[in-house]
Parts: C-alpha cells; structure tokens; sequence
C-alpha cells in the first residue's frame, strides 16, 4: 500500500509490542555449534560430497577389494601376461602376468598409505614449527623463518633423488623424501594463522588467566587454525601421491615388492601404444584419487570458511 | 675350589655345544637379488625371483638399486646373488673368461680355482690356437660346473628401419654401428641427397679415442677415426682394409709390422705410424688416466706403466715421477720405425690382437692437434680432426650432432652417404613416434614396445654379450658350489627368454656367447662348449642339490 | 641469502660425496684405474679438502668441470641450457597465467553454469594427470596421430608450443582454481556492494574492484609455482627432446656427476630465491597496503 502524503498518520495506527523479560535475548534460530554447521555446509556442496564418495570408494576398493579378488597381487604367471580385461581377470593382467586388479587394490593402499603418512609428517613437523615460530615472533620468528626460506630455496626434486639414492629405497625413504621439504608449507601456513590469532582477545584472556605458552598454542591457537590446517592436508595428500608418481618414473617410486599407483601408470605408459588399458586403468585411479580429496578439500575449504555462510 | 670353576664352566661350554649341534637346524636368512632400477631390470628380475620361488620354494627378495650403487656393491662384495651382464670387448672368448681368475679386477664374486687360473693362463700364452681352445672350453666348462655365476640369456638387439635404408650394419663386438658402407635406396623424396637420420640417444660425453669409453662416442670415432683395420661387414679383418696396406708377424707371433698407407686427416696434415704411436702411448700413459687403458695391457710394457704412480702438484719429487714415466713409456712395445711402418711387441702371443686394433682405443691421435689442445681436444667442432670416413661438421651439445662425409678419406669413394644426422632424445617412446612419422630412418626397439613392431617388421641381432647372475661365494649360503648350482638349474632359460624377455634373446646355456669366434671364424659355443646347462630347468635335481647343500651347511629346508 | 646458500652448497656437497660410487665407477674399470682417475680430478684427496677448493672456485664463479662429459665445463652446460629451459618456463608459465586467470575469472563470475564447470574440469584434469603421462599422450595423440604439432626436437616456435603447454598444465589449473576462489570471495565483500551502491559501470567493478584484489592471493603463490615448472621441465624435456637444463639435475645424480650436480643445485637455489624476491616485488605493487607500509617506513 503506497501512502499518499496527504493521508493522516495517526496514533490508532500503531500497537504497542507486550515484551515478557529476557524474552529479548533468546536465540530464536536453533544453535548449531560451529562444527555442526560445517557439516551443514559441506552436505550442501554436491561436488564436495561426491568427493567424500569417491574418497570412500576408494578406500572400499583398496581395503575390500582384496577379499572380493581371488588373486595375489604379487603371484606371476609367466603364461598369461599382458591379457586384456576378462571375466576372469576383471583389470587384465601386467606383464608378468600378475592380476591387475589385485595389484590396483594394493597400488591403491600403498599410494595412500604414502599420502596420508606424507601429510601427518607435514603436520606433526609443519604445525610445531610453524606454531612455535608464529607465536613467539620476534627474533625467533626471524630465524626460524630464514631457515624455511632457506629450504624454500632447494629444488625440491634435487633434495628428494639425492636423499633416495643416499639412503637406498624403500617405502619410507620415498615418504621422508616427499616430506623432507614438503613441512615447509605447512609451517608458513600454521605461522601465519598464529600470527592473526594470537592477537585476539581470547588468546590475551587465556594469558591473563595464567595458562602455559604451550597450553596456549596447543588448546587455543591450533584448534583454531585446524580449519585451514585440514584443508591444507588434504591437498598435501594427493600431492604427495603425484610426487610418488613423479618419482617412479625416474626408477625411485617404491621398491619392490611394493607397487604403487604410480609404479603401476609408470609401468603402463611403457605399454600406451600396445597394452594401452595397462596405463588407463591406473590413471584413472590417480585421477579419482586426485578428484577425490581435490572437491573435499575445496568443499572443506568452502564450509570451514565462515566469511562464506549464508 | 679355583679348579672346580674351570671344569664347571668348560662343561658348560660343551654342554651348550651340544646342545647346539642337537638343536634343529639353523634357519635360512633372508635372500636378496640384487638388481638394477630401471623398469626392464625390475621386470627381469622379478621373473628370476619368480621361478626361484616356484622351482626352489624359496623365497627371494629383490633389491633394486641405481647402476653405480650395484657396481660399488658389487666392488664392494656386498652383495648375495646380483643381475650383472658383460659385452664383449674383442672377438675372442677370453674376454669373457679371464674376468674370473683368481684375484682379477672384475672377478666381484670372490671365486678362486687353481685349475681354472692355469687354464686361462696356458690360452693367454700359446701360441697355437687349437692348444688355446680346448683350453677356454676346459675352463668353461669349470666355471659353469662350481658355478660362481649362472648365465642367464644372450641378449638381442631390436630395431626397425625404412625399407630404403640399406646396408647399416651392426657389429657384434666393439662400436656397433657401421656406416661406411650405408646408402638410401627409393627413399620417399629421392636419394639424391644421401643422408640418414637416427637417434643417438644421449651426448657422447668423450671424443677422444685415447680416453673414450661409452657407447654412443664409440659410434662416432668409429665414424670419425680408422684404426690399423677396419671390420668388413662380415666381421673379418683383412690387410688393407684400415690404415695399415700390409703387415707381418713374427715366428714367435709376439711383434707385428705394420705398413701404412697415404692417408691425410681432414685438416690436410697426413695420419703416419707417429701418430698410432703417439695415441697409444697416450691410453697408457697413467697421466692420460684412460679407463680403457687396459685394453692394451697385451702390448708390451704397457701394464707396468700405467700402473706407475702419478704425482699431484704438490709433490716434491714431480719432476722425478714424471721423468720415471716418461722414461717407462719409451720402452713401451709400439714404436714408429718411420713415418710409415709401425712395430708392435706384444707380452705374449696374442691372438685375438687383430681383433684389438679395431677398437677405439687403438685409433691414432693427431698429434698436431693433441699437444696444441691438451685435454680440450674433441672438445668441440673445430677442436677435433677425422681419420675415417665421416667428419663431425656439426655438434649442438646435449641436442643434435651431424656427421659430414669426409672428403680426405683415402676410401672417399666407397663411402655414398653424405651425412649422418643424430638426435639425442633419450626418451624410450619419443624415437619411436618420431620413426613412425618418418623422422627418423631406423631406431632401436626396446623390450616394452617389441610386441608392438614385431609385425612390422622388426630385426633382431644377436649380441657379444651375456647376463648372468653372480653368486657372492664368500657368503654364509652361496659359499656352497651345490647350492648355486641349484640356484642355475631351477631357472627356466627357455621359459625366460618367452615368457619375460620376448625380445629375441637366446637362453645362455654356456657363458661365452655363440657370435664369439674360435679358431677358423667358427661359433666358440657352438664348436667348442655346447650346451653346459640345459635350456629348461632341472627342477628334480636342482631341488636335490639345495637339499644336499644346505644340509652340509646346517642349515634348515624352509 | 649468501648464508643460505652456504648451507645449500654444504649440505649437498655432503649428501652427494655419501652417495655409493663414483663418478669413474663402471663396469670396465679396474679398481688401479679408477684409483689413478680419482686422483686425476682431485677426488683421493680428504673430502674436507675439496671442499674447501670447491668453494674457493665457487667464489670464483668456476663450478668446475662436468666428470662425466671430461671435456666440458659446468659454466657452459648452464650457460647453453639455462636459456632454453627458461625459453620454454616462460612460455609454459605465459600459457598458465592467461589461461588460467581467465578460466579462473570466467568460472568466478559465472559461478555454477556450465562455463564453470567446463573450467573447472580442464583445471582439474590438469591437477590429476601426472607430467609424463601428459606428456606422453599429447606428442603420441597430436604430434603423431594428428599431425598437428613437431613430435619432438626444438628448432622453432611451433616446436614449442606442446612442451610448453604439457609443461604449464598444472599450473594452469592450479590458477584457475584459485583465481576463482578468489573472485567469488571478492565478489562478497563488502567494499564491492558499496561499489555497486556507487553506481560504478560492472566494468568499472570487474577491473578495477574484483580482479584487482582478486590476483593478490596469486601473486604469493606465483614462486612455488615457477618451481614446479622447473621441476616439471625435467620430464618434458626428456620427452620431447629438448637440449634445456632440467635433464642435467636428474641424471647428474646417477652419473655421480659431482660438480654438475652442485652446479645446478646452486644455480636453480639462486634462481629460485631471486624469483621468490620478485614475487615479493610483484605483490607490494600489486597491493597497496603493502606499498603503503613501506612508503611509511
């Protein structure tokens, strides 16, 4: 209804509001803790669920898919090599004769195994020197800093092929290789939240009650920055898998009798032009790892985010 | 009450001995197979392991290293059974046979028979060929019975070219490729310019023949020099086919004349027996520090002085040492009477010599050039001169280097080809897309993409060259000849080379391979060996001697 | 940065000497050989000490000569292949950054259409697939199959258009993911409503609010980026061919290439730390707070 100025406001217009007491300072939208709204958030996002599907997938496939498959990943059969994908060997077989979709199974949880190792070594290290480094800043924050850039400076690859040919191979030489300069991110990372974080009042609170530096960093500055903590995690895990595969194909992915997803798509490439379902079928299991913790994490990214909630 | 002691205690020392021989047996440690890192050797040894763990029961683990961490291993007798190959450094079995002597400087596998040394010895000193064979056979036949290695495969080259390529051949022994002799004919474009395009694979890190070692620089001072002979496609020497017209050999057969003919490197200066001296001298010389220098250790002297110390700047004495050299060097067994005869005293009768001074080497060394050079020499374009048929006229390093007909070679006419273009695209699937393009004429095959090109019309060359595995014989469980021979005969060469390698090997059933030659150009193996070992393997009595061997050393049957 | 650099230097002049084997190690070599070969280049002589005449050199600006190519010197090998390599660095960084900032731009603004999801699946695809694989495929498929492009070699522009875009791919799609973050967290602020409220034309907006700050979080990761491009080239190089640097670190190593190896550590530590400087240069243009606080200082 469009007023006209020339119609009277009057007082009868108006009702007065009865207010009960305290009834202004009740919460009318339901609380949702912090955490719960993440949730809420990321079952929002399609692709970040499909993600979490795939995720799941995957590791039902590395974990389950052995007990379905009647075959050892590593059992050769020197007669039956390069055959293509059939009823009774659902992947094929390599060119040793060795069931493919066994060894797919078992590529799939040393990859993973590699990634998540690589990503809880970054974390343990990256958050306690980064942590340590943000919150006591000044001239300790200056030389831990200088160290990192230090590290930031060496050709990643350089240190991790002299580091596995030095201490030989093996499935963790491969993960300190992927680590060994691989923290450094993390560290900035966690370094920087705690710089933003340890200005706020709670931090100050916290102090003025008389908690522990330790106490500070542990229970109040890192669960704070684990929102970004995790979203870094779960890019450093499928970078650490690519970094595997990156490695296998200069000869220094994991040693036998380990296969990986890279040793596997490595092992395929050679055959693309023959054999090409040996490359494609371990490719494809790259891709859907990558896919997978690529859309969680940016789905994570997104509802941890709270600058983005509507 | 001191005594009582004593006795107690010595009773209870035997007493656990007892029991320690009462006790079951001690079990078996961890074997390793010890192989290198690149994909095909991870596949080769993992078909060994294979058959190991369905033949034998055991169980084998695979340690997969980069080539020089194997060789330090290896060197360092640290190792229990290792994948190792040796190629052929001169047409004759012995480069296969002495390596295992008592004390040799390859023999990594600590393996000592006195029969074997004197056998070796008696062929490395007869003069009388048929004396020296059935002495080589004998030995071999040793070595394959104790069985310090088992000789797996014989490998085989792969390779495709355009059906217009003709007469590239491939050499079983020293620089593989020969293109002295290589036209076009009906390429798609015409022949009128004749050139070929191949890949090289890498740099070739040495040009200089006195020094080189590696493959790829062989291939192109075999181009670029001549040496004494020159190989006919045929793989005979015959005088007058290199740089020497003509030679004699002494009753002895210990000294060898040699009488060159007009030659001129392609800088103009001619190629006299000066040269051929110099450039020897200079692979002997312990100042030179060639690697190959042993492969003139036969000409007289030539061990001694390379083995003579070289002293460092610092050193107090240098003028001295270096005089000692210098000195030692003149009574080395090469000497240019003029600048056209050449004289060669050998330590003992050698031979397979004939073979020798077609490797690289035994090429002359300008020495214009050289003294002028120093250690830059081949370094570059226009800091190197050729001898041979070709020159090289352009080298982009690490990238493409072209090799130009030589006009000054005295045999110009025979040669039609006027450049060799070479890639150096060390990637195994790019040549391979670039030859199916028809960018390059005529690319190797590698084991991955052989069922790919076997229909399309790929050849296979047999090679001078053998795999095998080494035993270390100073370990704990291959110390026992039983139980390596067990090892060799529960491996199935026939299935392996089917089923695993698929690329034309042969199953090596004896270590010298069947393209060496004995006395009178015929197959040492085939002639003179046979087969020692039987192509499939003998499970029964390879089960058998495992059980023997490893009761003899105590230890239990897993 | 000099003091890092002496770390570099040390820590891989030990690592390396660590290593099994040495450069003159072959098959067909005697132990005596080998021995007087060492003592040739200086290598019997206690590892302290060549340490010390490395480093004497390094101040020299001499990395020495390659021991695996005897003929050449580590100062040449750097100096003819650093500028293909970076030729071709370039060139794939060229392709990410437009490529990937306007695939990035285009999914921002028109976040959840099928734009956005055609750019996020090329990013994605360049994110999951690994270099050689890339690689691999895109000569055999384009260069043989097709015809389209050179297969390999490295003798004109056209040749180097696959590598490089093989090479950038990753980093494409890394910019275009966070470049469309970025817009979509900008386009949220508040200092953009108000710029709407102003009345400002949607281009005014777009370049001068939106892209603006929407590039900043780029800038800082531009350096990890420039480095894995460096550590992509390897594998692109090998496969297509390409006479640059990347090769050299990787088979140094297995050559046990002593000085090769420290040479282009020491090369690729300086080159990294000085595109790290830029990046810092870059960012305080870029952002005016930044250039603000250090006018003030």
């Amino acid at each position: 209804m469009r007023l006209s100025s020339a119609q009277e406001i009057t007082q009868d217009m108006f009702e007065p509001l009865r207010l009960g007491t305290g009834e202004g300072e009740a919460i009318t939208r339901p609380p949702i803790s912090y955490w719960r709204e993440v949730v809420r958030r990321f079952r929002r996002n399609r692709l970040a669920v499909a993600g979490l599907v795939i995720l799941v997938a995957l590791l039902a496939f590395a974990f389950i898919g052995p007990l379905v498959s009647p075959w050892d990943p590593r059992e050769q059969s020197l007669f039956d090599t390069n055959k293509v994908p059939s009823r009774e060997h659902w992947f094929g077989t390599d060119n040793l004769g060795r069931d493919m979709f066994a060894r797919l199974c078992y590529g799939t949880k040393v990859s993973l195994f590699v990634g998540v190792m690589a990503a809880l070594i970054d974390l343990v290290v990256g958050v306690i020197y980064g942590g340590i480094s943000g919150y006591f800043g000044g001239a300790v924050d200056d030389v831990m800093m200088r160290i990192v850039d230090i590290l930031y400076g060496i050709p990643y690859i350089i240190v991790a092929i002299l580091l596995l040919v030095v201490i030989g191979p093996g499935l963790w030489s491969v993960i300190l290789a992927m680590t060994i300069t691989g923290w450094v991110g993390m560290a900035r990372l966690v370094r920087g939240q705690v710089l933003q974080l340890k200005e706020q009042e709670f931090v100050l609170a916290a102090r003025a009650l008389g908690a522990s530096h330790l106490g500070i960093i542990l229970r109040h500055l890192i669960p704070n920055a684990m929102g970004v903590i995790i979203v870094q995690m779960t890019f450093t895990i499928p970078g650490a898998i690519f970094g595997e595969a990156f490695l296998s194909f200069i000869g220094l992915g994991v040693p036998l009798p380990l296969a990986s997803l890279g040793t596997m798509a490595n092992d395929g490439y050679q055959y693309l032009r023959i054999y090409p379902y040996q490359l494609i079928i371990p490719a494809v299991a790259i891709i859907m790892t990558m896919l997978g913790f690529n859309f969680v994490g940016d789905g994570l990214r997104d509802a941890l985010d709270p600058k983005l909630r509507r | 009450m001191r005594r009582a002691l004593v006795v107690l205690m010595a009773a209870l020392v035997l007493a656990t001995m007892c029991v320690g021989f009462a006790s079951a047996a001690k079990p078996l440690p961890k074997l390793v197979l010890l192989s290198g890192d690149s994909q095909i050797a991870r596949l080769y040894a993992q078909g060994i392991q294979e058959m190991i763990r369905k033949n034998l029961g055991l169980p084998l683990e695979i340690e997969a290293v980069d080539f020089k961490t194997r060789l330090q291993k290896m060197r360092n007798n640290d190792f229990q059974i290792v994948f190792a190959g040796w190629g052929a450094d001169y047409d004759d079995p012995m480069t296969f046979l002495d390596m295992w002597i008592t004390g040799g400087p390859f023999n990594d596998v600590m393996w000592s028979n006195s029969s074997y040394d004197r056998l070796i010895d008696v062929a490395k000193t007869s003069p009388d060929e048929a004396v020296r064979m059935k002495a080589m056979s004998q030995a071999e036949k040793i070595l394959i019975g104790e069985t310090p290695i088992a000789p797996l495969y014989w490998p085989a080259w792969n390779f495709v070219e355009h059906p217009y390529v003709k007469n590239v051949v491939r050499k079983t022994v020293g620089s593989d490729f020969e293109w002295k002799w290589s036209y076009t004919e009906g390429r798609p474009g015409g022949d009128k310019d004749q050139f070929l395009r191949m890949n090289f694979g890498e740099e070739p890190p040495d040009l200089d023949p006195a020094t080189s070692t590696d493959q790829v620089s062989f291939w192109v001072i075999n181009a670029t020099y001549e040496g004494l002979a020159r190989k006919n496609p045929e793989m005979r020497i015959l005088p007058g086919s290199g740089l020497a017209e003509s030679w004699t050999v002494s009753e002895d057969r210990k000294v060898y004349t040699f009488k060159l003919r007009n030659a001129k490197w392609s800088d103009g200066a001619p190629v006299t027996a000066y040269d051929f001296e110099f450039g020897w001298k200079r692979a002997i010389d312990p100042r030179t520090a060639s690697q190959y220098a042993y492969m003139m250790y036969v000409v007289k002297n030539a061990e001694k002085v390379n083995a003579m110390e070289v002293p460092d700047d610092k050193d107090a004495k240098k003028a001295e040492k270096n005089k000692a050299i210098d000195d030692a060097l003149a009574a080395v067994g090469v000497k240019a009477l003029d600048a056209k005869t050449l004289r060669v005293e050998l330590e003992a009768p050698t031979p397979f010599f004939l073979d020798l001074i077609t490797f690289i080497t035994y090429m002359p060394s300008p020495r214009h050039m050289v003294e002028k050079l120093g250690d830059e020499y081949a370094s570059e374009v226009d800091k190197m001169v050729a001898c041979g048929p070709f020159k090289v006229s352009k080298w982009q390093h690490e990238y493409k280097i072209v090799l130009e007909k030589n006009p000054n070679y005295w045999d110009a006419k025979s040669v039609k080809l006027q450049r060799i273009e070479a890639d150096m695209i060390k990637d195994i699937a790019t040549p391979l897309n670039m030859y199916d393009a028809g960018e390059l004429d005529l690319v190797g095959v590698p084991g991955t993409y052989i069922d790919q090109y076997r229909n399309k019309g790929m050849r296979t060359i047999a090679e001078a060259t053998a795999w095998y595995l080494e035993f270390n014989c100073e370990h704990e469980i291959f110390k026992n000849a039983k139980i390596r021979r067990a090892f060799s005969l529960a491996i199935d060469r026939q299935a392996y080379v089917d089923y695993v390698l698929k690329n034309g090997s042969l199953p090596a059933t004896s270590l010298v391979p069947p393209t060496i030659h004995g006395k009178d150009g015929v197959s040492f193996h085939d002639v003179y060996v046979g087969d020692l070992l039987p192509k499939k393997a003998d499970i029964k009595l390879a089960k058998q001697l495992l059980a023997e061997g490893l009761a003899e050393l105590g230890y239990a049957m897993p | 940065m000099l003091a890092a650099l002496w770390v570099i230097v040390t820590a891989t002049f030990f690592l390396m000497h660590s290593i099994p084997g040495d450069p003159f190690l072959s098959d067909k070599v005697t132990e005596a050989i080998r021995q007087n070969m060492l003592r040739k280049y200086g290598l019997d002589k206690p590892l302290w000490e060549q340490y010390v005449i490395y480093l004497g050199n390094l101040l020299r600006g001499d990395f020495g000569t390659s021991l695996k190519m005897l003929h050449r010197s580590v100062n040449d090998m750097i100096r003819d292949g650093f500028p293909v390599s970076a030729l071709l660095g370039l060139e794939a960084l060229a392709y990410a950054v437009t490529i990937g900032l306007l695939l990035g731009t285009l999914a921002g603004f028109r976040h959840n259409t099928w734009l956005d999801y055609l750019a996020m699946f090329v990013a994605l695809i360049g994110i999951s697939v690994p270099g050689f694989i890339m690689g691999g495929l895109m000569q055999y498929i384009i260069g043989l199959k097709l015809g389209w492009l050179p297969i390999a070699r490295w003798e004109g522009f056209r040749y180097t258009i696959m590598p490089a875009v093989a090479l950038g791919l990753g980093t494409l799609a890394v910019m275009a993911r966070m470049m469309r973050t970025s817009v979509l967290e900008v386009t949220n602020q508040d200092y953009i409503k108000t710029a709407k409220a102003k009345g400002l034309s949607q281009r005014e907006i777009v370049f001068r609010h939106v892209l603006r700050n929407a590039i900043l979080p780029i800038v800082t990761i531009l350096g990890p980026l420039t480095a894995a491009i460096v550590t992509g080239s390897f594998v692109i190089e090998l496969i297509f061919g390409i006479p640059g640097l990347g090769k050299y670190y990787v088979q140094s190593i297995f050559n046990r290439d002593y000085t090769l190896i420290l040479g282009t550590t020491i090369f690729y530590a300086i080159l990294l730390v000085f595109l790290n400087f830029l990046v810092d240069v870059a960012y305080g243009i870029v952002d005016p707070r930044i250039r603000l606080m250090r006018s003030r200082e």
